[in-house]
């Protein structure tokens, strides 16, 4: 849109872009696919009842395990739900290294490009496990709550520990493809990545495994441990000042999409995409879809809550904070103070 | 009368695409450019500025980032300038010798110059990242540590300059005349004391001009910085022209965006100017 | 004599070490270009187990190397042509108009070369963006860009050229009855050939392998330039480091074919432009 042409169809990816083109979009609400979309997967473009933007699809993410690793080392996933059984599991893959012929536990990164597995996904964690995310983004806006002192971030710290404990030597050189790569070729067990990864995972190893682990914070039930983190990347959004014919087209469009057994066909086959809408009864595409509709059906879901973050806050912020933890430049207390600082600066503009 | 207004005519036509394009593109972005480094200016369509009066320069100014941004940019611009020249003279002393191979050496060596920054960053990326380690045998690189990450920005800057510095070097020793380092053979200078005592001192005119080209080329590095290391680690190699991008599309702060791209137009414009100013003076010696 | 020729083995053999330096990150990309994703993964550093030239085809497909190779040649031959042309007008009719405007305007287009393009950027995409000129995500819309950057530089070598041109030419012509078209046409256009070609290569190199200025004006995927087209490899879920080093590789070689054609006067081109 920054652009120039004005295209009649566009997408936003979140809220913060939601407000910041307001004045384009047009009022969906009464489209049909709206009902029929998931629960919460129209929230991020909603305002006061208006809805705004159709779902593309559902992505979620989560620590993907070696299923045939898991079960030669003897750990039931299923049992994998608090920070302490994530981390006898870590240690045990670790002393089997050798058997299993792995060279580390986990493939993580913090960096190049695959700097957003850190500083989107994994900071999205302590967000989303708020007992309420938006209300608690809401408090660091208006300046009532930090992240430093607060529970879950403190938590938050004991993983980043772990990850690193059991990730690479040097996570500061872990491109996206070595991180992906390590995982698809079995030189790691655990891979903290998305649905997304599934193509790269098949062409490289096409009889792999594998499925989703939650990433638990600490050991109390009441904290949504067992859940991974789904949600919608972008939507679909019309151009309000496009003329009326125009408009009416791309609703139609939408609809199609969504409606239609040819667009829903498009989504699930050609795009491998996990469809938002509830009237699509299409087996899911792959292993990791699979893992996150069994995930939904439970209810085991925790929100995208990054997206509601100011601008800059992940790529800039969090990375560098992050960073600056990971090389011992700062410690905890000196990690969430700098989180809280970038916020401030932020979100004050 | 009519023949002055017909030569107005002309004058103003052979200047008007000129003139049009460089007004509409350079003159009216940089002046409506100040205006707004003054205003709330962020860029969305349709929406109102504000004046803020110097808000933004305060801001940009307490911003630690930018004080970082300035450092490193120093530092990388001393790495570089330093390196390429170096190895622009060596060069330049080794395909002036009477040897066979000297003409090729000279086409190699000055074709990474013609490959386009961001291409010959991501070259230099893969090179980094899984082919030195694998030469040293060693598990870190340096593109994942600050010290060694700029060093390694230079080197790539030295790979694709070095052979145009070269080239400005080969002109300025082959204007050499040819009799002196002939007498001072003859009066049994060595070769160092060749190199000392009459390349040197009849080089030091193209010598000043590499520097500032390469000083000039330094501050302003974009391309090499976003393929080769993107700011990372830890924003270490975030320099001011990148600065700029992230503070204005990945913050969406337009406005300290442009102030930081003012004071990157004072910077870059004070060294050009130092540049002339030693240029015409030599001139004026000569 | 022996001693000098022991001498020049030496030189020759610390050339060659240098050469095969010089030229090995080029043997790198193209070796691991042939390899496949997991021989690249376990093995970056020996010759491809099996010459996989079905690399080729696939970065040439996903990056749209046809297609954006046709952008990049018609935005820098058009750029080009309106440069040269449109720069040398000027300069000439700046050097043979003696006034104080002429003299000011001039000045102005040397002073603008002080100013960097990232000065300009962020109010310029924004007049050229919705709502302004409108002319983002337009092939004409970058050429008038280019006209309008490049033309200090271009102005300031003809200028520099044209003033050592003598007059007597130009006002034989007057006599003979030729109109300033036809003179410039006929006279001026020939007589700048040397400068002009300069000024073509510089712009040239400049205009082929620019980033900044097509990222933040041709975001449309269909006039992507083979800059913007490389960085496709290089995004955030990159992970194809064999198809990265082939679409490197063909990203590079128009420019390895057009120097090896045209290298002095690309050498001799860059010296004078640097050395003005």
């Amino acid at each position: 849109m920054n652009s120039g042409n004005e295209p009649d169809i566009f997408n936003i990816g979140g809220p913060v872009e939601r407000d910041q083109w307001i004045d384009f979009l047009e009022p969906l609400t009464n489209q049909p696919w709206v009902e029929k979309s998931f629960k919460g997967t129209l929230d991020m473009l909603t305002i006061d009842g208006e809805v705004y933007g159709q779902p593309y699809n559902i992505e979620g993410y989560g620590l993907i395990y070696n299923v045939d690793m898991f079960q030669k080392a003897g750990i039931n996933p299923e049992n994998i739900k608090t920070l302490s059984s994530l981390e006898a599991a870590f240690a045990k893959l670790e002393d089997m290294k050798d058997t299993l012929g792995i060279e580390d536990v986990l493939s993580f990164s913090i960096v190049d490009t695959a700097w957003w597995t850190a500083a989107i996904h994994a900071i999205n964690i302590p967000f989303a496990k708020q007992e309420n995310p938006l209300e608690f983004i809401e408090n660091l806006n208006n300046m009532t709550a930090t992240m430093s002192g607060n529970d879950r971030f403190m938590a938050f710290t004991n993983l980043m520990d772990l990850y690193f404990k059991y990730s690479y030597s040097d996570l500061m050189t872990v491109s996206y493809d070595d991180q992906v790569g390590d995982f698809a070729l079995g030189k790691t067990a655990v891979l903290h990545q998305g649905n997304w990864t599934i193509g790269m995972l098949d062409e490289i190893d096409p009889d792999l495994k594998v499925a989703f682990l939650p990433h638990p914070l600490n050991d109390d039930s009441s904290w949504t441990n067992g859940s991974i983190p789904i949600g919608v990347p972008n939507y679909w959004c019309v151009n309000k000042k496009a003329s009326e014919d125009k408009k009416d087209a791309a609703k139609l469009f939408l609809d199609y999409m969504a409606s239609s057994e040819r667009g829903a066909k498009f989504l699930v086959e050609e795009c491998s995409f996990i469809p938002a809408f509830s009237n699509i009864k299409l087996e899911p595409s792959d292993q990791l879809a699979a893992s996150i509709l069994e995930y939904s059906a439970k209810g085991d879901t925790v929100p995208w809550v990054w997206m509601y973050t100011p601008s800059g806050f992940c790529d800039i912020v969090v990375k560098e904070a992050i960073q600056n933890y990971y090389l011992g430049n700062s410690d905890k207390k000196a990690f969430l103070e700098a989180l809280d600082k970038g916020w401030t600066e932020l979100s004050s503009k | 009368m009519k023949k002055s207004m017909k030569r107005k005519l002309i004058f103003w036509g052979f200047l008007g695409p000129s003139l049009i394009a460089f007004t509409i593109v350079v003159l009216v972005p940089f002046v409506v450019g100040i205006y707004y480094s003054f205003t709330d200016w962020n860029a969305v369509p349709g929406s109102t500025i504000h004046f803020v009066g110097l808000v933004n320069y305060k801001n940009v100014f307490n911003d630690p980032q930018l004080i970082r941004a300035f450092r490193n940019t120093f530092i990388y611009s001393f790495y570089a300038v330093f390196l390429i020249n170096t190895i622009g003279f060596l060069l330049a002393l080794l395909v002036t010798q009477k040897m066979r191979s000297a003409n090729l050496l000279r086409t190699v060596f000055f074709m990474p110059n013609l490959i386009g920054g961001l291409i010959l960053g991501y070259v230099w990326k893969f090179l980094f990242l899984k082919i030195v380690p694998n030469i040293f045998q060693t598990d870190g690189n340096m593109l994942s540590k600050p010290s060694t990450a700029l060093i390694a920005m230079a080197i790539v800057a030295t790979w694709q300059m070095g052979g145009y510095i070269m080239v400005i070097y080969v002109a300025a020793i082959q204007g050499i005349p040819s009799e002196l380092l002939e007498a001072s053979k003859i009066d049994g200078a060595n070769s160092w004391q060749n190199i000392k005592s009459i390349i040197f001192p009849l080089v030091a005119p193209a010598f000043t001009v590499s520097m500032f080209l390469t000083l000039r080329s330094a501050f302003m590095i974009y391309d090499v910085n976003v393929s080769l290391t993107n700011g990372d680690p830890i924003r270490s190699t975030e320099l001011i022209a990148m600065g700029i991008l992230s503070k204005a599309y990945k913050e969406l702060n337009f406005a300290q965006g442009q102030v930081q791209a003012i004071l990157f137009f004072v910077v870059v414009a004070s060294v050009s100017m130092i540049q002339v100013y030693y240029s015409k003076k030599r001139e004026v010696e000569m | 004599m022996k001693n000098y020729n022991k001498k020049r083995l030496i030189l020759e053999g610390i050339g060659l070490i240098l050469g095969i330096l010089y030229l090995s990150p080029f043997y790198i990309i193209v070796s691991n270009s042939l390899k496949s994703k997991r021989n690249i993964l376990v093995d970056t550093m020996g010759l491809p187990t099996t010459l996989q030239f079905e690399n080729y085809t696939t970065a040439i497909e996903k990056m749209e190397f046809y297609k954006s190779f046709i952008n990049s040649a018609w935005i820098t031959f058009l750029s080009l042509i309106a440069l040269v042309l449109f720069s040398s007008m000027a300069a000439w009719i700046l050097v043979r108009t003696k006034s104080k405007i002429s003299t000011l305007i001039f000045m102005m287009f040397v002073a603008s070369m002080l100013i960097p393009f990232q000065a300009v950027m962020l109010p310029l995409v924004d007049f050229f963006g919705a709502n302004k000129l409108n002319l983002l995500n337009n092939r004409f819309g970058i050429v008038l860009m280019y006209i309008g950057f490049g033309s200090s530089m271009s102005i300031f070598l003809f200028h520099g050229f044209i003033k050592s041109i003598p007059l007597d030419l130009e006002n034989a012509a007057y006599m003979d009855g030729c109109n300033v078209f036809q003179i410039f046409y006929h006279i001026i256009l020939p007589l700048i050939k040397p400068i002009s070609v300069t000024v073509a290569i510089l712009n040239g190199i400049w205009i082929w392998n620019d980033f900044l200025l097509p990222s933040l004006v041709l975001q449309e995927k269909a006039l992507r330039t083979i800059p913007l087209a490389a960085q496709y490899f290089f995004g955030a879920y990159s992970k194809d480091w064999h198809l990265a080093m082939a679409g490197l590789t063909l990203a590079i070689i128009p420019v390895i074919i057009f120097y090896l054609l045209a290298q002095k006067h690309i050498i001799k081109g860059v010296t004078n432009g640097a050395m003005k």
